[in-house]
């Protein structure tokens, strides 16, 4: 018995088209992610963020050691990215490594793109120690109304 | 005296092409920006003694734009090797982030929050420094900020 998928690779680009006072700024960043064989694709509702400031969080994706409902293979982890589709509310973005959170607020039809998941937080600048992301979580930044977000995920 | 500088619209697109056993995945997202009045954009060396490469604050000068008016940042790492340690600030706290050879980073808001070793939410504030530590050796690196 053998898999039938064939890995293939993602092409990521990132363009910006920004013209001022008649000088042309921006670029067009690509990045190649060889040989991935595994993606999650999904658009999910995120409900409001609860009473108190961050009470709830929804779980997005959980970075594991083996593929599972909710799960990817953290090890395998090659490209994230999430992405707004609200056009009013703000999306809270939560990230986790195990130790620390990284919270980062997404505005309506925004983004937000990992392309490493290592990660290190604290409140000084000295001491880094990178973990890898286990948990990537949202709330809608409105007590009031959910948002709806997409996210696709790629791995080896 | 008044400024010559109309501000105009940002448009900033992530396109994802893979397709994966017949079906294609990923997409094309925009988020356009308007009333984009002021730019820097630079390519700058990286070392390893952790410099600052852009600041946020009350006004522009020297190495900084105004932290009010942030609408978008971008930085990449154009090194074929080593990995940048990014290091976001806001005030209080820093988040890191491993920014590998050839990797981006962007940015479509500047509030964030990072606590070590607990799950409270603090309270989101703006990015006011922006770092770039090269691991191994000096890493050139592109960033590209637009405000208001």
């Amino acid at each position: 018995m053998a898999t039938t998928i064939t890995a293939v690779d993602l092409s990521v680009s990132i363009t910006e088209t920004y013209s001022l006072n008649n000088i042309q700024y921006g670029n067009t960043s690509t990045k190649s992610f060889g040989d991935n064989s595994k993606v999650e694709q999904r658009i999910m509702e995120i409900p409001t963020k609860g009473g108190g400031e961050g009470t709830t969080w929804t779980g997005i994706l959980d970075l594991d050691t083996a593929d599972a409902a909710g799960h990817i293979i953290k090890a395998d982890f090659k490209y994230f990215r999430v992405t707004n589709l609200d056009d009013t509310e703000n999306f809270n973005l939560r990230l986790y490594n195990g130790v620390d959170y990284l919270i980062l607020s997404i505005l309506p039809s925004a983004s937000f793109v990992l392309m490493d998941a290592s990660v290190d937080a604290t409140t000084t600048d000295i001491g880094v120690t990178f973990a890898d992301i286990t948990k990537i979580q949202g709330q809608s930044d409105s007590a009031s109304a959910g948002v709806e977000i997409e996210f696709v995920a790629v791995t080896v | 005296m008044a400024t010559t500088v109309t501000p105009t619209i940002l448009s900033v697109s992530i396109t994802e092409s893979y397709i994966l056993n017949g079906v294609e995945y990923g997409g094309t997202k925009t988020k356009t920006y308007t009333s984009s009045g002021k730019v820097l954009q630079r390519i700058m060396v990286a070392k390893t003694d952790n410099p600052a490469i852009i600041d946020f604050g009350a006004n522009d000068k020297l190495g900084q734009v105004i932290a009010a008016d942030f609408q978008y940042f971008r930085v990449t790492n154009l090194d074929d090797t080593n990995f940048i340690t990014l290091m976001l600030f806001n005030g209080a706290d820093s988040f890191f982030y491993k920014l590998k050879a050839g990797d981006t980073l962007l940015l479509m808001d500047n509030e964030m929050d990072a606590i070590a070793s607990s799950a409270s939410f603090g309270a989101f504030a703006d990015i006011t420094r922006i770092k770039a530590d090269a691991d191994t050796a000096e890493c050139a690196v592109e960033f590209f900020a637009v405000t208001t």
